[in-house]
């Protein structure tokens, strides 16, 4: 009983910082949707650190890694990284690792906190590294969806195969926008692609705290009409398939900052990352 | 001496995560693979990776058994499957302290199943 006297104090020291968002949360910036860093290091639980607290589920049994396991196999690699600066992203605690087309997958509820109108503005960064292709496959694999599956609105975010060792990385939006990364990825660290995107028709596209891509005239998106769920390596139907690779975090912003300042912004979300700052 | 203890870590905190594609049909349903899986394998609550997992893919002939043996009883299961003439061994995987998983076997393109795990489909 003694033991548990003097043991009770950590308990309840342990379990208060259990309950706390970490460090860098963005719980407190009114802008920001989601914030799901998935760098936990255990359990079935993918946490939420944003005002909306949309707590994910690990379905499948997906691996727990631990970020240094995002070095692994760099020294083997081929790599031809465009744009030719040496850029990573590094994994930041612990990602998750899937095995593409096992069921492995993160679920969020359903919800309408994701049912953006045809135009609305947001912002959104994602570090992933990929698994380099084995599969004789050409399909597309889908790394995010956030849609009700082959239901065609909302928006997803795909692997293009392009070759066993390449794959190009774009975003859908339904019912046909079609946006790529303007390169194939070809090596398996991890990167950090962002999005931006007004009101108005312009998005630009991030890598590594880089715009490499900006878009006018682009036309809205089919709106999921009574919410829709965001899910991770989860197949939305039909042809496209599950993603191998390993995700980080992953942050949505229900705003933008103007053009001009996106470069800033999204640079710094890269040095967050590089431990340069918050 | 004092890492003699490590000596005695049971072998199974080492096993590989096997993969098997079973075939169903109506006298062995999804439902019966489901249950007769559902209650082996280890069991980790910290990584999900060592869960037993029979997956919901939308194929109307095969589920995928996801399961790492927690012991040498469970060893031999899976070895027995090996000769059942409705499971082929689709992947064997491991993962090495917190590193990423790895393949050891990968018979993914020789066996392929339905990969849509968007719709969940009654069993037979």
């Amino acid at each position: 009983m003694g033991g548990i006297k003097f043991l009770l104090p950590f308990l309840l020291v342990s379990s208060v910082f259990a309950l706390m968002p970490p460090p860098f949360s963005c719980s407190l910036d009114p802008d920001c949707l989601f914030d799901m860093p998935l760098n936990e290091g255990w359990g079935t639980r993918a946490n939420d650190y944003s005002r909306n607290g949309l707590t994910g589920t690990l379905n499948g049994g997906p691996a727990i890694v631990d970020g240094q396991g995002s070095f692994t196999g760099w020294g083997t690699e081929t790599f031809s990284i465009i744009p030719t600066t040496f850029t990573h992203t590094p994994m930041l605690g612990h990602y998750i690792y899937f095995i593409g087309n096992t069921g492995e997958d993160i679920t969020t509820a359903v919800t309408s906190l994701f049912e953006f109108s045809s135009n609305k503005p947001f912002m959104f960064i994602m570090t992933l590294k990929f698994a380099l292709i084995t599969l004789s496959d050409s399909n597309d694999a889908s790394i995010m969806n956030w849609s009700q599956g082959a239901n065609l609105c909302g928006f997803t975010m795909e692997a293009e195969h392009t070759d066993p060792q390449r794959e190009k990385l774009l975003i859908f939006f339904p019912p046909s926008i079609v946006l790529y990364w303007p390169f194939d990825v070809e090596d398996t660290r991890p990167h950090q692609y962002g999005l931006w995107r007004d009101g108005a028709g312009n998005i630009d596209l991030f890598f590594d705290g880089k715009r490499v891509s900006q878009n006018s005239g682009i036309g809205d998106f089919t709106s999921c009409a009574g919410g829709s769920a965001m899910n991770f390596a989860k197949a939305k139907g039909g042809a496209s398939q599950e993603w191998s690779g390993g995700l980080g975090g992953i942050r949505f912003w229900n705003n933008v900052v103007p053009r001009s300042q996106a470069p800033g912004f999204f640079l710094a979300c890269y040095k967050y990352y590089n431990g340069g700052g918050n | 001496m004092r890492y003699f203890w490590f000596f005695l870590i049971p072998s199974f905190l080492f096993a590989d995560t096997y993969i098997f594609r079973v075939q169903v049909d109506q006298t062995t349903p999804k439902s019966s693979v489901d249950s007769f899986f559902s209650t082996k394998g280890r069991k980790d609550e910290s990584q999900p990776f060592y869960g037993t997992y029979v997956l919901q893919q939308s194929d109307t002939n095969y589920v995928l058994v996801k399961i790492t043996p927690k012991d040498d009883s469970e060893e031999v299961l899976i070895k027995n499957l090996y000769s059942l003439p409705n499971a082929v061994l689709w992947a064997q995987i491991s993962i090495a302290g917190q590193g990423e998983p790895q393949f050891v076997i990968d018979n993914r393109a020789k066996f392929p199943v339905d990969t849509d795990y968007s719709v969940v489909v009654a069993s037979k």
